[in-house]
């Protein structure tokens, strides 16, 4: 009986946990560090963009990165936990050849360890 | 009567707590951008099918059998996972493939087969599941276990869910999730390690404690099983016990240590099965664009 106590009581406590809507921040360092690039540094740092969007006299650049499948997908011999598949998009506003604006956004939102997809694109920045 | 009240009143303290977190999912800096929700460019990047191959011997095994008839002992453990999001992260498909081989025949040749297909999926924090599970020797005919259950959990994502975590806690995390599952289909699946009755409801419960930036990770994972073949059917009979650290390199390769215990819970003096073992793990994704390239580039 004690065990499905405690089974009920972990449920009822993990319910009373779910997301809440999402709201924005701004004490991620990467993101912040990377405000003043030059564009040429981004490139060699973090690589291509999947896409370049003009954006008014200036381009967004926009990096993807997926959660790695170990993070997401667990497996023991009674049966394996596949868990949300989820990344995280960067777009950064370049203008006058510099980065002024940065955006993480996990997707989908609200999933899983918020921006730390879009740090690892990023990492290279950072040295 | 004062004990009930105070199990509804910490229960709702806890809920209450959980209630206060926040997720947030959006960090700006700088000039502002134009929404870019994602949408349909979320929908290129994301995973087609992903999963995983994995290796691990059995370093020490006093006792865990090779074959469903519990005879023989288990060498090495194979093991191919398959994933696929049929409609985001509400339905996903999977199967798992598992192959022992009995270290009392040689190591190499496979033993036994288990092999599950279960279609799963996630509704804001609650989980549900739908799997069918076969169980099945492969050198040899006899016994096969086989069922099929339906189980619901509730997940926890400290990081996500808590919005003081990050400010403790930078670079860990904790994921769990509990619940309760019914074996509403079985045929010969056991409610204990000595292969004796039938298994009803399973109780499960699993935490990841994520030590750094998902670099190393412990890991604990629990299965109750009850017999339905015992008139109360509520009472568990099996505890199934894991505990593991994770070593994880470059993405996609895991290396761990875990050991496994399954024991009765209420015959004692019977069967233990129990072994120590090491994993590496091997994932792969693959996102819909790619398979879009690659279909468009054939002639």
């Amino acid at each position: 009986m004690y065990i499905l106590y405690a089974a009920v009581t972990i449920v009822l406590l993990f319910s009373g946990c779910g997301s809440t809507p999402p709201e924005t921040k701004s004490d991620n360092p990467t993101a912040r560090r990377l405000l003043g690039k030059t564009r040429a540094e981004l490139l060699q740092c973090a690589g291509t963009p999947l896409r370049e969007v003009p954006y008014g006299p200036g381009v967004i650049l926009r990096y993807y990165k997926e959660a790695p499948m170990l993070e997401e997908s667990r497996s023991f011999l009674k049966g394996s936990t596949p868990g949300e598949h989820h990344g995280c998009w960067a777009s950064l506003l370049i203008e006058n050849e510099e980065v002024t604006g940065v955006e993480f956004r996990t997707v989908p939102q609200g999933a899983g360890n918020e921006d730390d997809d879009c740090e690892v694109i990023f990492t290279g920045c950072l040295q | 009567m004062r004990s009930g009240i105070g199990k509804v009143i910490c229960l709702l303290i806890l809920c209450w707590g959980g209630a206060l977190s926040s997720a947030y999912g959006l960090e700006k800096y700088g000039r502002p951008l134009p929404s870019m929700e994602g949408g349909e460019a979320r929908e290129a990047e994301e995973t087609l099918f992903g999963g995983y191959l994995l290796a691990a011997p059995f370093v020490s095994n006093p006792t865990f059998a090779a074959r469903p008839d519990n005879t023989g002992l288990v060498g090495m453990r194979y093991m191919a996972h398959l994933e696929m999001d049929l409609y985001r992260q509400y339905l996903t498909f999977y199967t798992d493939q598992n192959f022992f081989s009995d270290r009392k025949n040689g190591w190499i040749e496979l033993s036994e087969w288990d092999m599950t297909y279960a279609l799963t999926g996630l509704i804001d924090r609650w989980g549900w599941r739908i799997q069918y599970e076969r169980d099945a020797p492969l050198d040899r005919s006899g016994l096969k276990q086989v069922y099929a259950d339906v189980l619901a959990t509730g997940n926890l994502h400290a990081a996500d869910d808590f919005s003081w975590w990050r400010h403790y806690f930078p670079n860990q995390n904790l994921n769990a999730y509990a619940g309760f599952g019914w074996l509403f289909h079985n045929s010969n699946y056991f409610a204990r390690p000595d292969n004796t009755g039938r298994a009803l409801f399973r109780y499960v419960a699993h935490v990841d404690v994520d030590l750094y930036k998902n670099k190393v990770v412990l890991y604990g994972d629990t299965n109750f099983f009850t017999d339905r073949e015992l008139n109360n059917k509520l009472k568990a009979t099996e505890l199934d016990w894991i505990v593991g650290l994770a070593f994880r390199f470059k993405d996609d390769y895991e290396v761990s240590v875990y050991r496994e215990q399954d024991r009765s819970l209420d015959k004692p003096g019977t069967l233990i099965q129990e072994y120590w073992a090491v994993q590496l793990r091997f994932a792969f994704d693959v996102p819909k664009r790619l398979f879009r390239e690659f279909i468009n580039e054939k002639p």
